[in-house]
């Protein structure tokens, strides 16, 4: 018991340093209703179908007495979060009725984007839909089957662009070139997993864990643009752009950019933009194949003697009073769209210094019309022709790798009541995913054994420390459960939410 | 009984993080925000010359000139052409374009030479007008939008200058065919009026022929070499024709783009014949002046034109965005001998006044645009004037500017210290137009006017 006192301090202290520390991100975990309400982490937490996603290792450590878990639909986890996402900066001096001026607007981006010209921050999203899942236990270990379909995306804005968002065109900031820059990149996958988890005992009250959850991946959808840039307004006589960028597509979106480039070409044709449709980037069926993989392994401790059931034992259940210690790796691997992969380019300037009209040429081609003329200036000349001239260049694929995360995991349970600490790192930054290490914290307690109530802390990552909440109702053959996770402070590193169901779970 | 209360407790501490959490976490709350955003933009820019086709400042393509000049006898404006000289054209008194003796006495002997070379395919010593090799030609190409587009345009007060160089001595006299050609054919020959001092009775010198017919004495023009100014051995000299003197009238009326020169001189020795000296060059240059009664002190013509300028697209201020401030900067490089007070007047869709920029009624200073230098001696553009004027616009006339539909244009011209100058075709006007708005917007909230 002392134990677990001093475990329960040093969590309860941990919480407190997050919480006076405001310098922190969120994280790219799989997320689902159980695990958001206790900050985000899970590797030793997480147990059934959910484990194929966290830690596989975990796969059988659900109710004791039940062989099977159906989840029909299982998950839907929502969550959107970065230093884009600042609700601090936002509510501070864009709720209150101010007419910002030139400082308040340097004050306002200066909190929001950083001081420096080329600062440029991200919003992350991620939607997870788990419509089927499945896990039994046998006497040989724990088999899971999951259907997972996830989409996962990021945006990035400069504050140059914040700039020219909230200034307009401001001969007083541009006058030196200033970076204008933004990208993105989306992509949708369809993913089967299939898991395996086994245990051996290292005494009577210890025990140990491994599971493997290799994914076979479908690409439904990649994009991806990248748009890099400077302008400069030199007196009141020349706005220049100088604009590199790069869009990555798949599909039949890769149609519509090819067929504005080759009417681009041909000059007694008319290329329009319309002709770009972005919804047809779902459409077109599978675009890209990969192999995904999780692993991971856990150790179980029990403090109420030995730990019901034996290596192999389909009986495994984790003990009432127990701690257990985890690691894992999830998302390895990577999707290869190879579906009509190209990538269009361009690097151009575009210097204005105002319109030098063509009498003879508005008469004879815009029916002497002004308007028709500037509108001509705009669309072809500028849009088309400027900012349009392209250069396809077939790639043949396009690689997209996953957002692999290593995780570290500690989960200790005394009865209903339950702590959890978690350190997670990306390996790279899609989606979600940060580089940047998160710790993830949870208190969770089983009110009247049915009713769990859960609280989460996160610190690190991708947004600013966050706060979790979790309930639902669990009974020994159904689960339904809600969990959700929002940000105190946002101001500096952004916002976070994230929502997720878990709706029907059977357990039989 | 324990378990319970560490049961009841932590349930209590979980629920009241549960509602800490609720009402501490961050919330978004409504957009309430206003931000002025700059349109620091380059609007137009344009070199427009003075005289010429639909992007000049006169459009010569249009039939009527009335909606910018009212030409008069008595401008200060004169439309010029320059008079270089081009190259020199020796006349020689040796090979075959030997000259012929006219006449001798003991008191000495005269010559005629040839002021043109003499092309022999036509016969020695007979210059024709229409022989390209021979005619001295200059174009005028200040005229050729006038030439091509305009019909029955008749010039009253024009007058033109045949300036000429020689090293042959003053006093000697001239013979010269002068005919105007215009693109279509038509030739208008110079001639001086009867009783002029440039009039022609029984010309002594013979070979001055048009389509190898002889011209006759009223299509001649005889003038002594008298020198303006004369350096080394060089003498210049000028004759100006009006319409007291010539059917420059006519003459220029036809609008030609090309002015045809043959002469002969008649050169007058002491002594008794012998070779005359070689090496004489004779050079011609010829320019137009058509006076433009554009300026006069006392009352400045003035230009009008209307323009349509739907500007309903702009914030009419009773909503969520309005315009703040606007104005417009016009750096220009004026090339022309004018200067311009501006005034624009926004009318509505009935054609009614909505605003006038600058409101001088209202105290705003007026919108100058200032002429270019002039040399005192020519008259023509010495230096362009490089300036920059702005037009600023009151709130007032910011909330009234979306229901403009047309913009009228009122320019009263001067000419340079309101003197005389000559202008030419090719003068003009650069100008860049940039514009400086500021919109305010307002984001949620309460919309403005309500």
């Amino acid at each position: 018991m002392t134990s677990i006192k001093k475990i329960l301090l040093f969590v309860v202290a941990f919480w407190g340093i997050c919480g006076l520390s405001n310098y922190s991100y969120a994280q790219s975990t799989y997320l689902s209703a159980r695990n958001l309400g206790l900050g985000g982490g899970g590797a030793a937490y997480m147990s059934g179908y959910h484990a194929s996603f966290i830690n596989p290792a975990n796969l059988g450590l659900f109710n004791g007495k039940n062989q099977f878990m159906i989840g029909l639909p299982g998950e839907l986890t929502i969550a959107s979060g970065g230093p884009l996402m600042n609700i601090a900066v936002y509510n501070k001096y864009f709720t209150h009725g101010y007419q910002l001026n030139n400082s308040q607007v340097d004050a306002a981006v200066n909190e929001w984007f950083g001081k420096s010209g080329a600062d440029s921050r991200t919003l992350g999203f991620n939607v997870n839909v788990l419509p089927l899942a499945f896990v039994h236990k046998t006497r040989i270990g724990t088999f899971g089957a999951a259907l997972r379909f996830r989409t996962l995306g990021d945006v990035s804005v400069s504050r140059g662009l914040a700039e020219f968002m909230l200034r307009g065109l401001d001969q007083s900031y541009f006058s030196q070139a200033r970076p204008v820059n933004f990208s993105n990149e989306v992509y949708s996958t369809a993913e089967v997993s299939l898991s395996y988890a086994t245990s051996f005992a290292l005494g009577t009250n210890q025990r140990i864990y491994l599971g493997i959850s290799p994914k076979i991946i479908k690409g439904l959808t990649y994009f991806k643009s990248d748009f890099q840039s400077n302008l400069k307004m030199s007196g009141d006589t020349l706005i220049q752009h100088q604009f590199h960028y790069d869009i990555y597509t798949v599909g039949d979106l890769t149609n519509g950019f090819q067929k504005f480039y080759n009417q681009r070409q041909n000059p007694n044709k008319d290329p329009s933009f319309s002709d770009i449709n972005m919804s047809s980037m779902g459409k077109g069926g599978i675009k890209g194949s990969g192999m995904g993989l999780d692993m991971g392994v856990s150790y179980v401790l029990s403090f109420d003697g030995s730990i019901n059931g034996q290596a192999n034992n389909y009986n495994n259940e984790l003990p009432r009073h127990a701690l257990t210690l985890s690691a894992s790796v999830t998302d390895l691997g990577s999707v290869n769209f190879k579906k009509n992969a190209q990538r269009f380019s361009a690097d151009n300037t575009f210097n204005w210094n105002g319109l030098k009209p063509n009498y003879q040429q508005i008469d004879a081609k815009h029916d002497s019309s002004f308007s028709n003329y500037l509108n001509y200036v705009a669309q072809d000349s500028i849009a088309r022709n400027i900012y349009g001239a392209f250069s396809p260049d077939n790639i043949g694929s396009i690689h997209a790798s996953l957002p692999t995360m290593i995780h570290l995991g500690a989960y200790l349970k005394y009865g209903q009541l339950g702590v959890m600490l978690d350190y997670a790192e990306g390996m790279n930054k899609i989606g979600m995913n940060s580089t940047n290490s998160s710790i993830s914290t949870g208190v969770e307690y089983k009110l009247f054994n049915f009713i769990p109530l859960r609280l989460g802390y996160r610190t690190g990552g991708k947004s600013s420390n966050s706060f979790s909440l979790g309930t639902g109702i669990e009974f020994r053959n159904f689960q339904l459960e809600a969990g959700i996770m929002t940000v105190k402070d946002s101001h500096s590193r952004g916002y976070n939410v994230t929502t997720a169901i878990s709706s029907l779970l059977l357990f039989f | 009984m324990g378990k319970k209360v560490i049961h009841s407790i932590t349930s209590g501490i979980v629920l009241l993080f549960l509602i800490i959490g609720l009402f501490g976490c961050e919330m978004p709350h409504s957009p309430d925000f206003g931000i002025t955003q700059s349109l620091d933009i380059p609007l137009f820019q344009k070199k427009v010359d003075f005289l010429g086709g639909p992007d000049a400042l006169v459009d010569t393509t249009k039939n009527n000139l009335n909606n910018f000049l009212s030409v008069d006898s008595t401008g200060l404006v004169k439309l010029s052409t320059r008079t270089d000289f081009t190259s020199s054209v020796s006349v020689s008194t040796s090979g075959s374009g030997l000259p012929k003796t006219v006449g001798s006495s003991t008191s000495g002997y005269s010559v005629v030479i040839n002021l043109n070379y003499d092309d022999t395919t036509n016969g020695i010593n007979i210059l024709d007008l229409y022989d390209n090799a021979e005619a001295k030609i200059v174009k005028i190409s200040n005229l050729k939008y006038f030439s091509k587009r305009m019909g029955n345009f008749s010039l009253n007060n024009a007058q033109m200058n045949l300036y000429y160089r020689t090293n042959i001595t003053g006093g000697n006299k001239v013979y010269a065919g002068i005919v105007g050609n215009d693109p279509n054919g038509n030739s208008v020959f110079f001639m001086p009026k009867t009783g002029s001092k440039y009039t022609v009775t029984g010309s002594p010198v013979n070979g001055l022929d048009a389509h190898g017919q002889a011209l006759p004495d009223n299509q001649l023009m005889t003038f002594g070499i008298t020198a303006d100014s004369t350096r080394t051995d060089t003498l210049f000299g000028s004759l100006k024709f009006n319409s007291n003197n010539s059917n420059i009238g006519d003459f220029i009326s036809n609008l030609p783009t090309e002015v045809r020169f043959i002469g002969k001189a008649i050169l007058v020795f002491s002594g008794i014949p012998t070779t005359p000296p070689n090496n004489f060059f004779f050079d011609t240059a010829i320019g137009l002046d058509i006076p433009l009664d554009i300026a006069t002190p006392s009352q400045p013509a003035t230009y009008v034109d209307t323009v349509s300028a739907d500007l309903s697209s702009l914030p009419s201020g009773q909503g969520d965005t309005r315009l703040s401030s606007a104005s417009i900067m016009m750096h220009y490089t004026n090339g022309l001998p004018l200067a311009a007070n501006l005034q624009l007047t926004f009318l509505d869709q009935n054609m009614n006044p909505v605003t006038t920029v600058p409101d001088t009624a209202a105290g705003a200073a007026p919108i100058v645009l200032k002429a270019a230098d002039v040399d005192p001696q020519t008259h023509f553009v010495s230096i362009p004037n490089k300036n920059v004027l702005q037009i600023s616009f009151s709130r007032n006339q910011l909330d009234t500017l979306h229901t403009a539909r047309y913009v009228r244009l009122y320019a009263k011209l001067n000419t340079t210290n309101n003197g005389s100058v000559r202008i030419q075709a090719s003068d003009f006007l650069q100008m860049k137009l940039s514009g400086n708005f500021k919109i305010q917007s307002k984001v949620g909230g309460k919309t403005n006017g309500n």
